[in-house]
């Protein structure tokens, strides 16, 4: 009896406080900015789209737009929803950074009837009309990271031939294929470079670990350089060679992660390639701004991805960080 | 006492004791992969190597450890890789001062994780056994919730630079041994003994046998159902603190992936995946499965491609032989 009563009680508290935190939500969304905007990205798991997102909140003060930041938990039917949704508040624009190349299409199209422009930022969307898309070329910054590393490595030994290891992301998803294909351009163009090893490390530190423990048992000191699709798995093949008797192998890695740039003070031959999404964000909203006043913009508006090695480091953690 | 109950425990009874342990299939199987790899990749016998494999299966392995107790007692706990990520990063977080002002010392900083744990295992155990809502559902709500705040708490930026104490656990070495090797096995070991002559292990198989019977014998199942999911929380914070040692920073989305293994190696094990069977070697002998199948394929140099078929047939040949055994 005492329990149901306490229960009771316990459901109707959280009924006010429910609806109190829900009104507070509403009103807060009542402004009078010049534009209504809104983005929609894959995942905040990814600390890309966590800076995405706060460049995001600065801009709307900056820029006089209001908007709704929609994290589609990586989730591409949550996605469509959140597009649609930002279609029926009746934005001015809307970016969006797909999870999957067609996945989001419908809800583009959608928006497309409903005269709302898209603005394409990072992954590609197809199948469906944007206004202009803004991303950093995922293959080139692997071309950049692995010509990065042959040069650290020409800078230790002089041979005829390097040995590379690459540390690849998950098996499909479209930033491992390119980053995958900026190695394969990177070893055409280069004869001196040899592919000893390639294996999957899912992104992840801990996989990076346990796949770079048993690179060292196969090859050991026939290892003369890693290059990793991103800068978790850098950290975790740092690991793994820190522990070990090799010294001198140059880890290269890609996006620029804070974690991964702090080891570069004791290490000359580490280096990423910074993805600068805080850019990306800037670009969006102005050239959003721009389409919805009827501007003329590009097709495509690429944003640099500058190489980080122990020179820049302090400067790259000072700006962005 | 138990003589006289006229419900049937007597298959819980005998999972108890260590006759049992000798669930040979499993065990067959990892004979096969050790003779295989041998054969074919040059390092793989070696010293070095058979150290590395303990190294790379001791955090699943935990995490393993951890995914048993609600296995066997016929619940299940699909949340413990998302706890692992929200007690380490409460645990580097406060040992390294990124949150609050003043670093924490590191014993207060892992009482504050076990706390942690031990309050939303507690959370999920409530819900389940006094609300009979199915455990997939409330460590699945527990899943997103820890992921959630982990990511909130650490603003999805990896911690680095943490305190010697609490790295030491998984990255040092004893005698030459791995310490997250022998972090492992001991939980392993206690956790056996746990099962085999305490009465809450008994309790556990006899609910995981057969629910009801359990309650008429005047079992308190509430209790037990809630204390599996207790444990398995709390186990998390060590499965945290060994993550910490092996890869030297703190990450949180370091749980990716970790969800489904552990429970696959308890299941390759030969426990029952609806409870009443099963025990900790078979754990042991599930995740060497998995972390020498993943090593092997490595020394041989096979691509990520294959490595997904060769597992996927591995896994298939492996639960056919469990399902055939019954």
């Amino acid at each position: 009896m005492l329990a149901t009563a306490s229960r009771r009680r316990f459901l109707r508290r959280s009924a006010i406080v429910g609806t109190g935190v829900l009104a507070g939500c509403l009103t807060e969304g009542e402004n009078s900015a010049k534009y209504s905007t809104a983005v929609s990205i894959p995942s905040v798991e990814y600390q890309f789209f966590v800076r995405l997102q706060d460049r995001y909140e600065q801009l709307q003060k900056e820029r006089d737009i209001s908007g709704t930041f929609y994290d589609a938990q990586n989730s591409v039917s949550q996605q469509v929803s959140d597009v649609e949704t930002a279609v029926t508040n009746d934005v001015d624009f809307i970016a969006i950074s797909p999870i999957t190349e067609q996945g989001v299409t419908p809800a583009v199209k959608n928006a497309n009837e409903a005269d709302v422009p898209v603005i394409n930022i990072d992954r590609t969307i197809k199948g469906a009309e944007v206004a202009t898309h803004i991303a950093s070329d995922n293959v080139q910054m692997g071309v950049d990271a692995t010509n990065k590393c042959l040069e650290f490595m020409r800078g230790i030994a002089d041979k005829s031939s390097y040995n590379l290891l690459e540390l690849r992301g998950t098996p499909g998803t479209s930033v491992a294929n390119d980053r995958n294909e900026g190695l394969k351009r990177a070893l055409k163009e280069n004869d001196s470079l040899s592919l000893l090893g390639s294996q999957n490390a899912e992104f992840s530190t801990s996989e990076a670990v346990s796949v770079m423990e048993d690179f060292v048992t196969s090859h050991g000191d026939k290892i003369d350089g890693v290059y990793a699709h991103n800068d978790l798995m850098a950290l975790g093949a740092h690991r793994v060679i820190q522990d070990s008797n090799l010294s001198d192998i140059p880890i290269v890695g890609i996006d620029g992660t804070d974690t991964w740039v702090q080891t570069f003070s004791d290490n000359q031959y580490y280096a990423t390639v910074a993805q600068l999404p805080e850019k990306m964000m800037s670009t969006a909203v102005d050239v959003g701004i721009e389409v919805v006043e009827g501007k003329e913009v590009k097709e495509f508006y690429q944003t640099e991805a500058p190489i980080i090695t122990q020179e820049n480091a302090q400067q790259y953690l000072d700006e962005y960080f | 006492m138990f003589s006289e109950l006229k419900v049937d425990v007597r298959p819980a009874i005998e999972s108890v004791g260590f006759q049992k342990i000798g669930q040979y299939g499993p065990i067959f199987g990892l004979i096969g992969l050790y003779a295989l790899f041998s054969a074919f990749a040059d390092q793989f016998l070696t010293y070095g190597n058979q150290l590395n494999i303990l190294r790379q299966i001791s955090l699943i392995g935990i995490l393993a450890v951890a995914s048993t107790f609600p296995i066997l007692c016929a619940e299940i706990d699909l949340s413990i890789a998302q706890m692992m990520e929200l007690t380490g990063v409460l645990i580097a977080g406060l040992a390294t001062g990124s949150y609050v002002a003043q670093t924490v010392s590191v014993p207060v900083a892992v009482l504050a994780g076990l706390a942690t744990a031990v309050f939303l295992g507690g959370v999920s155990g409530f819900i389940t056994s006094r609300f009979e809502v199915p455990s997939f559902m409330t460590t699945l709500a527990m899943l997103f919730l820890a992921d959630g705040l982990s990511l909130t708490i650490s603003g999805n930026r990896p911690i680095r630079g943490l305190p010697e104490a609490l790295t030491a656990l998984g990255g040092s070495e004893i005698f030459g041994i791995p310490s997250i090797a022998l972090v492992f096995l001991t939980l392993l070991a206690v956790s056996q003994l746990i099962l085999s002559y305490t009465r809450f292990g008994l309790y556990i198989y006899a609910i995981g046998g057969n629910r009801e019977s359990a309650e008429l014998v005047g079992i308190n199942v509430k209790r037990v159902r809630m204390g599996v999911l207790v444990l398995s929380a709390s186990f998390t914070v060590l499965a945290a603190i060994v993550a910490m040692g092996r890869i030297g920073s703190v990450d949180p989305n370091m749980g990716t992936g970790l969800l489904l293994p552990p429970i696959a190696a308890v299941i390759l094990g030969g426990a029952n995946l609806f409870g009443g069977s099963g025990n900790m070697i078979g754990t042991l002998v599930g995740v060497l499965i998995l972390g020498v199948l993943a090593n092997g394929l490595n020394l041989l140099g096979i691509g990520p491609d294959g490595q997904l078929v060769a597992q996927g047939i591995v896994l298939l040949v492996a639960v056919l032989a469990n399902v055939s055994r019954r």
